[in-house]
């Protein structure tokens, strides 16, 4: 078409005018294209994965039983058939470290989730709420947080006596509280933005603004706060096991080997030293992941 | 007369994810001593980022001028060193922003931050400074000038906040002012107040003032000659009569019928424009407006127009221009 | 033709308690946000309100909308007072009284998608059944002039410009007699305000609506309003139709105001006579004594200093509260 023939108007039906809207890139989308950035955060996803893989398939696939007794072949050596040596009666080291996974790992997050669950509807009611009750409600946070946890959560444990059900007590007891400050200081900001007013304006009542509006705009926080407070539980759980107080033999956490183990360290270094790196690495990989996922969904650094 | 400052085919870009952002697409200006330019636009046409590249405040990463002349005083600006550009910063160049809460440090007294700024590009004794820094204060017109020497942000005012901010860029009798927006987040009597104080200094101290803002109404005020952006690009420049008594850009007639006057007569229906500006990811080809404009010809998607001469002073970015193109009635 | 009255407002008053002292413990300064604010709105007229910073036009619309407590005075509306009805009661209220927000990047839960956003108010008054609500939402959004297959996308997938337009869906799925808009516009270009104004006026007239619309910009204020008022520091100072406040500005801040908006027309603009106000707007704490206008006022007479003039009628439906009109 020469140039001079471009001289003629388009017609409306040629000038489509769609009122576009840029396909933007979701909160979570965003998010896992940060976390990916973050070489260490990976690293502990990744970790986190294959320990999660090993605990739930590892005892089905192993050849032993984690209670399996082979008294002809106690505090055996380090072998293919059992890489990780064997204990004071005989069991397969590797088994039952793969076992004791599903305990520590189960006690994590069902502890962690028992205190999501607390900390998010108590900071979230104490920061919605606001005025006197705000005031009463942090102020016990306060004394929580000033009484050393460890030390009632151990004397729970020597009066409630040992055993998984009571260990979930006892973790239940004081952890959320730094999940509840958290929730407390989201609402406490989100409380002012337009758009919780708007629910209001709308006619919307206050149980609704909190559990609608409120909780679902601070996933991000609770999700790195809920990822953080894994490895705390599994901390926790391997140490009260650890001296004794926590879950009980046969059933075999982390905890309950690396006691075992210690007490044969000097001859027999691998009975503690397998259980231990397992609680170290499991730890850290859940660290290494919220510390990645607190940069990934901070709102103030999305691009 | 000779241009304080000549810019040439000025490109700025920003990497993003998703892609470089085309802010400023290839920009032609001049502004002459002691007159006010007016660079109006919406957000996203690249006023702002003009002015920053100017001063060359855009900083890698992600933004990169990356091409263009900024002569000042037969130099290229562009090609100086760091060095060189902090001294033309604050000295021969200034800048007053939008938001004078973040742009002055609310640890530090009114004074201090003065006194900084007039010794970093003067040789001046303390004693001097201070005295220069109140001399300031009076020419922004703040009532009791040795007290707010002494007084720290935040027991200032917006208005004042902003005047000090003025009085900070004019601290060393700069050549040129840049003003972003500085009446945008001001009520309308400071703005009032602050539009006369840049008034006034210009033709006190014969600098001149770039005024970046997307009202037209405090165009008409202050600027003796306004450039109209659009998509990165100028799309109609001219006196400030012929912009506004005589605009021959599609979207100069609808930004100036999407305005209200407060001395309007009858009410009538506000004029909008369709649709939203393109994505400056992957600009379009031809001209930027096209997509949203009511006289657009099948020319306008396929190239870019060149500038027509209206009037010695008037040029605009447009096809319709062209002696092959149909005559465009504007009341439509 | 006599309009019958939907709002009515006398003598509202909201305080708040400023935090301050030694250990944040609460001292008897208060912010006089609005201090004793009387006027009325007619059934399907614009109330346009005008001021600056610390006016209390944004105070005035989250008062009358009971997002805040008023701490005196009354709120009627369709004859019956609002002002100190129990929380839990206020749903018949709030479904015929709405709100537009000035943020449109903030005023709509970005967890939620548009069709969500605009059945909400629905869902909370128990209107139609789930599947009617979600046709319902596509319809409002066709009304606000957006594309119905945006309703499963999510707010920040859309300009500021086309949130604003779903905030206005969302305040219409109730089908409300009354809409408080507080600096709806503000915040976008002036390209888009003019859309947005637009869609008002027209939505006012096929819903027969009522508006209270707060904003700093008198131009627009003045292009939809009917009529006006002006508040300065928590009272109002005057009150006229949009013609008489531009043509005959009775208070000296009116005119000083009126002054200071820049007409879009250099040869206007650049010959006229501006009224410069010296000086900056005092803080709601310290008001003066009188007149609170009184310290930038350049008629102050000695009156001015004791006594806080009343809002009076000087002209047929032209209030003004100042010492130099007497009736």
């Amino acid at each position: 078409m020469k140039e001079d023939e471009l001289f003629t108007p388009v017609t409306s039906e040629e000038l489509e005018i769609k009122e576009y809207i840029r396909p933007g890139v979701g909160y979570w989308a965003d998010a896992w294209r940060r976390l990916k950035k973050n070489k260490l955060a990976v690293v502990g996803l990744v970790m986190i994965i294959l320990i999660l893989a090993l605990a739930i398939f590892g005892p089905i696939f192993s050849p032993y039983e984690y209670d399996q007794t082979e008294l002809t072949n106690v505090y055996g050596k380090i072998t293919l058939k059992h890489p990780f040596g064997t204990d004071e009666l005989g069991r397969d080291v590797l088994t039952r470290v793969l076992y004791g996974a599903r305990i520590s790992l189960a006690v994590g997050f069902v502890a962690s989730f028992i205190n999501l669950i607390i900390g998010v509807f108590y900071g979230g009611i104490s920061g919605f709420a606001g005025g006197r009750l705000d005031e009463i409600m942090m102020r016990i946070v306060d004394v929580i947080y000033g009484v050393p946890i460890l030390l009632i959560v151990i004397l729970l444990m020597v009066v409630l006596q040992p055993g998984l059900k009571n260990v979930f007590i006892a973790l239940g007891i004081g952890y959320w509280v730094g999940m509840a400050r958290i929730v407390r200081g989201q609402v406490l900001s989100l409380k002012e933005q337009e758009f919780t007013l708007a629910a209001r304006a709308l006619g919307a009542s206050r149980w609704r603004t909190l559990v609608r509006h409120l909780i679902p705009n601070s996933i991000g926080p609770i999700v790195v706060t809920a990822t953080l407070l894994i490895p705390n539980a599994i901390f926790f759980e391997s140490f009260l096991s650890f001296i004794g107080l926590g879950v009980s033999a046969p059933m075999a956490s982390w905890g309950v080997l690396a006691s075992d183990g210690s007490r044969a360290f000097q001859s027999h270094p691998n009975l503690l030293f397998f259980p231990a790196i397992f609680i170290s690495v499991t730890m850290l990989s859940f660290n290494f992941l919220g510390d990645g996922l607190r940069d990934a969904l901070d709102p103030r650094l999305r691009k | 007369m000779e241009p304080v400052i000549d810019v040439k085919n000025l490109r700025t870009e920003f990497k993003t994810y998703a892609g470089v952002v085309k802010a400023v697409r290839g920009i032609d200006f001049k502004i002459y001593p002691g007159e006010a330019l007016g660079i109006v636009g919406e957000s996203g046409c690249g006023k702002s980022v003009t002015g920053l590249s100017i001063m060359r405040l855009i900083t890698w990463p992600p933004g990169k001028i990356v091409d263009g002349e900024i002569i000042l005083d037969g130099k290229d600006i562009l090609k100086l060193p760091e060095s060189e550009m902090r001294k033309i910063r604050g000295g021969e160049i200034s800048m007053i922003f939008q938001d004078p809460m973040t742009s002055l440090n609310p640890t530090l007294t009114i004074g201090f931050q003065l006194i900084e700024m007039l010794k970093l590009h003067r040789d001046y004794t303390d004693e001097q400074a201070k005295n220069r820094a109140i001399e300031l204060l009076d020419l922004v017109r703040i009532k009791s000038p040795k007290e707010v020497f002494n007084q720290y942000p935040h027991q200032l005012s917006g208005g004042m906040r902003q005047r000090v901010m003025i009085a900070m860029a004019i601290s060393c009798e700069p050549k040129i002012i840049i003003a972003d927006e500085p009446t945008t987040s001001v009520d309308v009597t400071i703005q009032a107040q602050i539009l006369n104080i840049l008034n006034d200094l210009r033709s006190r101290l014969n600098s001149s003032v770039i005024l970046i803002t997307h009202n037209l109404a405090v165009v008409a005020g202050l600027c003796n000659r306004i450039v109209v952006m659009y998509a990165g690009l100028i799309v109609e420049e001219g006196l400030d009569k012929d912009i506004f008594d005589n605009p021959r850009h599609p979207y100069t007639w609808g930004l100036l019928k999407a305005v209200p006057r407060v001395d309007e007569e009858e009410r009538e229906r506000l004029s909008t424009i369709k649709g939203l500006p393109p994505d400056l990811i992957a600009p379009p080809k031809g001209c930027p407006f096209a997509q949203r404009c009511s006289y657009a010809m099948k020319i306008c998607f396929e190239k870019l127009p060149p500038y027509f001469d209206i009037d010695r002073e008037h040029r605009v970015l447009c096809w319709l221009l062209d002696k092959r193109a149909p005559k465009a009635d504007r009341s439509k | 033709m006599v309009k019958e009255t939907i709002l009515q407002i006398e003598n509202l008053k909201k305080y708040f308690k400023a935090r301050s002292g030694l250990f944040g413990s609460e001292s008897k300064i208060m912010i006089k946000a609005l201090d004793g604010v009387s006027f009325s709105v007619e059934k399907g007229n614009t109330l346009g309100v005008v001021g600056e910073t610390g006016s209390g036009k944004s105070t005035l619309g989250r008062t009358i909308i009971r997002l805040y407590d008023p701490t005196d005075g009354k709120i009627i509306y369709k004859g019956r007072d609002y002002s100190k009805v129990h929380e839990g009661d206020l749903k018949s209220f709030r479904k015929s009284v709405q709100m537009i927000f000035q943020d449109p990047y903030a005023s709509l839960d970005p967890r939620l998608t548009v069709q969500e956003i605009i059945a909400e108010p629905m869902e909370i008054h128990n209107l139609y059944t789930p599947t009617e609500r979600r046709e319902k939402a596509k319809y409002f959004l066709k009304v606000v002039g957006l594309n119905e297959e945006h309703a499963g996308r999510y707010p920040h997938e859309f300009s500021g410009g086309q949130r604003q337009r779903i905030g206005l869906a969302r305040a219409l799925a109730v089908e409300p007699e009354f809409i408080i808009a507080d600096e709806p516009v503000s915040a976008l270009d002036v390209s888009i305000q003019a859309q947005i104004i637009n869609t008002f006026e027209d939505l006012q007239e096929e819903f027969n609506l009522s508006y209270l619309f707060i904003s700093h910009d008198l131009a627009m204020v003045k292009h939809i309003s009917d009529r006006i008022m002006v508040m300065y520091l928590g009272r109002v100072m005057e009150v006229a139709s949009s013609k008489d406040i531009y043509k005959h500005p009775l208070h000296p801040y009116t005119q000083a105001l009126i002054s200071a908006v820049p007409i879009p027309d250099p040869t206007v603009e650049k010959s006229r006579e501006k009224i410069i106000l010296e000086g900056d707007i005092s803080s709601n704490i310290n008001i003066p004594s009188g007149c609170r206008f009184r310290i930038r006022c350049k008629y102050t007479m000695d009156i001015c200093k004791k006594v806080e003039p009343q809002l009076e009628e000087i002209e047929t439906g032209h209030s003004v509260a100042c010492h130099l009109y007497k009736k």
